[in-house]
């Protein structure tokens, strides 16, 4: 098994999973809240503390489906750092897509907080989960 | 003296407590009959399946996927109770124009330097407009006059003339006096004209006692009392609220007025504004603005999308300890009503207790934000929970599942596991990863192992043995589905069917 022929099991995986779809939702949803009451700073902040407690809770619940593929794969036999391969490309692309609706959606310094925030929650769960995996495979 | 005795009061009393731990210390010494305990009876194991549920529910609650739950809640209800927005409700209509722009407010008695001093306005008329609860029963002469509802103004308005007289509906009293404290005022009578007068077009000057749809019904004439400002302040002790009409010069200067009245409203009874042609009339009950109420329920539905993947890991925690629940002595049926009390308690009971401290904090309209998004959410939760408890925990069908059969043949190991093999790779629902085939003189070994080509990491194990049984050969069929996800033993059981017929099928016919 090849890095190549991960993409396509990558992006079956991504699109077959609930867990993209509602990060993509709660994040537009979010995004409309922190724009209607980006004057109320304190419900800006939790709101914005909402989208980071989402990132972590969706990909904490994408361990699920994430242990099958591993489990798969492991039959399949793939290597650790095949796995490891995979979850990069996961993360980067689940990331990526939180984080583009919320550029796309949000303007200049709340952008930017969501941004940090979403980045660095997703990435600090992924890291988490990976951890997880990696003892669990 | 003094001294003599306290140290002798000391020495007294060192002595008794020496001689009493001596005593205790002989008589231990020599021994005392102790008391055997009673052998206790082993603790009964009433409450062992309530202690169970209790521990089920601490195993969900000590879950990191809780911990997010119960956070994702708190932040979502204190979003909606920080966004309720309350403002006053509202009624707008349209008037004649009138070509003024008013504020017609009606201030509790709490609040009446408000506008007399901070806020300063100059074009400004008071007065009293009240309907009473408890009757002012008032002295003419030897008679009582029983007041319901008070009319006090500030300054004569039409044909009343309320700095010299005071005006009553019952005729009886009219041309007599009515004594206020001190002062003598002469009663005029009041006729029906005080309905039609106005404060502006769609505003009576008498307030009405209640509203029959939209028309005013009044009190009686005989039980209202139009009188100056200043007696009708007396005669109530001043512990009514006060109307103020306050004119402005233009639409802007009434607009920049209104944010600064409405800080203040929760001492507002009634708020009128007249925008020349349009009346909006303001009730003194607040109620959660419209963005409120939008935040409110996205609020829930994004609390719903975050919770909803954490009860998956919530009730895979519960499916480990199952077989534990079983022992115990619960039913099958009601591991499933247990996954999904342990997932929706937690959810509940941060429900009441902040539901228990907000109304403290905040008030009724974000209370009521709150608990829109609380209901929303605990309901939606509970419904999904219910959908994943149900596949997580489905019973197979009534019909006994069978993994094995057994079925006895004319034709021989060669043809028979021939025929398996050509089956199993021809069918629609599976693929073959492996075929093992084993033949030798009568006997027969098939091993297979299949993926279910409908979903990921599904798939069943298949072994047919073949063995000489007198004139035929007897064939026994094994199915072992797998999956590499946690599915119900009903999915499981529908595979091992489906490749159970399938081999049976091909045999057979």
């Amino acid at each position: 098994m090849n890095v190549a022929s991960l993409i396509p099991l990558v992006s079956k995986v991504f699109f077959r999973s609930r867990v993209p779809f509602f990060a993509i939702v709660v994040n537009v949803l979010t995004s409309y809240l922190i724009s209607l009451w980006s004057k109320h700073l304190l419900i800006t902040y939790l709101l914005i503390l909402l989208t980071i407690l989402t990132s972590i809770s969706l990909i904490y619940a994408e361990k699920t489906s994430l242990t099958s593929v591993f489990t798969g794969l492991r039959i399949c036999g793939a290597k650790v750092n095949v796995i490891r391969g995979f979850i990069l490309i996961y993360a980067v692309l689940l990331t990526l897509f939180l984080t583009i609706i919320q550029l796309v959606l949000l303007k200049e310094l709340l952008a930017l907080i969501e941004f940090i925030g979403v980045f660095t929650a997703s990435l600090t769960s992924l890291i988490l989960v990976k951890v997880k995996f990696i003892e669990h495979v | 003296m003094n001294e003599v005795l306290i140290n002798a009061l000391m020495y007294g009393v060192a002595l008794v407590l020496t001689t009493y731990l001596l005593l205790r210390r002989v008589k231990l010494l020599i021994g005392r009959k102790v008391r055997v305990p009673k052998p206790q009876e082993a603790p009964k194991y009433t409450y062992s399946q309530v202690i169970a549920l209790i521990k089920v529910v601490s195993i969900v609650l000590k879950t990191p996927a809780t911990a997010l739950s119960l956070s994702v809640i708190l932040i979502i209800l204190l979003i909606s109770a920080l966004s309720s927005g309350a403002v006053l409700a509202s009624k707008t209509v349209t008037i004649e124009p009138t070509g003024k722009y008013l504020i017609i407010i009606e201030l509790s008695e709490n609040l009446p330097q408000l506008i007399t001093h901070e806020l300063n306005f100059k074009e400004l008329r008071k007065m009293i407009r009240v309907v009473l609860e408890e009757p002012l029963n008032l002295r003419v002469g030897s008679e009582t006059l029983v007041i319901y509802s008070v009319l006090g103004l500030d300054t004569d308005y039409g044909p009343l003339n309320v700095s010299r007289e005071c005006y009553v509906g019952a005729k009886e009293f009219s041309s007599r006096l009515l004594k206020i404290r001190d002062k003598l005022v002469p009663i005029k009578y009041l006729g029906n004209f005080i309905y039609e007068l106005r404060i502006v077009d769609g505003v009576t000057l008498l307030k009405p006692s209640f509203f029959l749809g939209s028309k005013p019904i009044f009190v009686p004439l005989e039980n209202t009392l139009v009188t100056s400002f200043e007696l009708a302040n007396e005669l109530l002790n001043a512990s009514v609220p006060i109307t103020y009409v306050i004119e402005f010069m233009s639409s802007e200067e009434l607009n920049a007025t209104v944010p600064l009245l409405l800080k203040y409203k929760e001492y507002i009874s009634e708020f009128i504004i007249v925008h020349n042609d349009t009346l909006i009339t303001y009730f003194g009950t607040p109620i959660p603005s419209t963005e409120g109420v939008v935040t409110s329920i996205i609020s829930a539905a994004i609390a719903s999308l975050i919770i909803l993947p954490s009860t998956h890991a919530q009730i895979s925690k519960i499916k480990e300890v199952e077989e534990r629940l079983v022992i115990i002595g619960f039913p099958i049926w009601s591991l499933s009503l247990i996954a999904l009390f342990a997932v929706i308690s937690p959810l509940i009971m941060m429900g009441i207790v902040f539901f228990l401290i907000t109304p403290l904090v905040f008030e009724p309209p974000s209370v009521f934000t709150s608990l829109i998004s609380f209901v929303i959410t605990a309901l939606t939760v509970t419904a999904f929970s219910k959908i994943e408890v149900s596949k997580i925990y489905a019973q197979p069908e009534i019909t006994p599942a069978t993994h094995e059969l057994t079925l006895v043949l004319s034709e021989g190991p060669h043809e028979v596991l021939s025929k398996v093999d050509t089956l199993l790779r021809r069918d629609e629902f599976f693929d073959v990863i492996k075929i093992d085939k084993y033949c030798r003189d009568d006997e027969g070994y098939l091993y297979g192992v299949l993926r279910f080509k409908k979903a990921w990491g599904l798939g069943a194990n298949v072994e047919v043995m073949v063995s000489r049984v007198n004139d035929g050969y007897k064939v026994s069929i094994s199915v072992k589905p797998w999956s590499i996800e946690e599915i119900s033993d009903k999915y499981m059981e529908l595979i091992s069917k489906m490749v159970l017929s399938k081999v049976h099928g091909g045999l057979r016919v």
